[in-house]
């Protein structure tokens, strides 16, 4: 196929950079077979031309550059020995003196004088409450067992034995509340007797005014 | 009195106490005002012995409470044996003196005190009359009382009581005005 030339060459040319030897444009018998053939994939040209590999030629390709965002990551150039070691010095030289300061003020057993001696306050502890204080009177010591008669108080006393008997065949043993919730017996003689009977012990209550009338009580 | 119309008081004073009342004082009724009155509990043996009292009115929690003192203290000494009136006296001494020390922070030697059986009521009344100022509440009064004179009859502290420590007259007349 013939592929006709935009411009006039003066001589033979490839517009993909082939060598273009133009041989003749007789149409030759091929000598022996034809042209050698080449073994492999054939040398072609993308315009039609007839392509006649004359030598097989490695040409050295530059290498390529490799691409700066690679994602392996490179080895380090120094060692870390070399960046720590300066680092970890200057640390432990910084640190030394504050070390030094902190252990001198340990071991220091007296305080410092203070700067201005101010009064010491001395609180005095709190008194502790003070119980109640008793007087115990002399006169109980020496108070006679029995007082005379006529100093003992007009004490409400038991009638005789034979009254109280009457009073209570008379009367009873009813008992009565007064509007509280205690049940209260006629007088003390006949709590005292039946405290004894029921092995009770007796509840007197003394009242200023009428314990029966809760206006006067 | 308030406190005698709990039930709570009443069950225990049916199921532990045989009660009488009694009036010793008066007041005097002007218009509608209460002049004066006030009122005293004791819990005593039936021979009349007063094991402990109450001065004035207190609400049911504390008249239970030391109603249950009175009885479990002497069932307590029953218990030990202490059946002589001596014995008895001793016993209760030691426990008033324990809740003068527990409660009113007092503290008296039971070898200061005198012998039970040579105290009168005058010289309770001295006693409470000297102790007026000592910081005691009526029921420290009580207790410093019967703590001098455990077991006492109740002839010879109730004028004591009511005179010394409520400060109302012992008298015999009527109720007056209204």
């Amino acid at each position: 196929m013939e592929v006709p030339c935009p411009v006039p060459l003066s001589e033979a040319w490839s517009p993909v950079g082939y060598q273009v030897v133009q041989v003749s444009e007789e149409k030759k018998l091929p000598v022996d077979g034809g042209p050698p053939k080449v073994k492999g994939r054939a040398a072609r040209s993308p315009l039609g031309y007839r392509v006649n590999v004359v030598a097989d030629e490695d040409i050295p390709l530059p290498p390529r550059p490799k691409l700066q965002w690679s994602l392996k990551r490179n080895p380090p150039r120094t060692k870390p020995a070399l960046i720590w070691a300066p680092i970890v010095a200057g640390g432990f030289f910084f640190l030394l003196p504050v070390i030094a300061i902190a252990v001198a003020m340990g071991n220091q057993s007296q305080p410092h004088p203070p700067f201005a001696q101010g009064p010491v306050f001395n609180p005095q502890p709190m008194p502790a409450p003070q119980p109640p204080e008793v007087v115990i009177p002399e006169a109980l010591f020496k108070a006679p067992a029995n007082p005379p008669a006529e100093e003992r108080p007009e004490a409400p006393q038991p009638a005789p034995k034979k009254d109280q008997a009457e009073v209570i065949a008379k009367e009873g043993n009813a008992c009565e509340t007064f509007g509280t919730q205690v049940e209260f017996v006629r007088n003390p003689q006949v709590a005292a007797r039946m405290a004894r009977e029921e092995s009770k012990l007796t509840f007197l209550l003394h009242v200023s005014g009428n314990f029966e009338d809760s206006r006067f009580t | 009195m308030g406190a005698l119309t709990s039930q709570q008081v009443g069950a225990y004073c049916r199921r532990h106490f045989v009660s009488a009342f009694q009036k010793v004082a008066t007041f005097q009724i002007d218009g509608l005002q209460k002049q004066g009155g006030n009122v005293a509990s004791y819990f005593c043996t039936p021979d009349g012995q007063v094991l402990h009292a109450v001065a004035g009115p207190v609400d049911a929690r504390t008249f239970l409470r030391e109603a249950r003192w009175a009885n479990d203290t002497y069932q307590l000494a029953l218990l030990e044996n202490q059946k002589t009136l001596a014995q008895l006296r001793a016993f209760f001494r030691r426990a008033h003196l324990d809740r003068l020390q527990e409660e009113q922070h007092t503290r008296i030697a039971a070898d200061r005190l005198p012998n039970p059986e040579t105290v009168n009521a005058k010289a309770l009344a001295q006693l409470l009359d000297h102790n007026q100022q000592g910081g005691l509440n009526n029921q420290g009064k009580v207790h410093l009382l019967l703590a001098v004179a455990p077991l006492p009859r109740l002839e010879q502290v109730y004028q004591v009581v009511f005179e010394n420590i409520l400060n109302e007259r012992i008298t015999t007349k009527p109720v007056a005005g209204g």
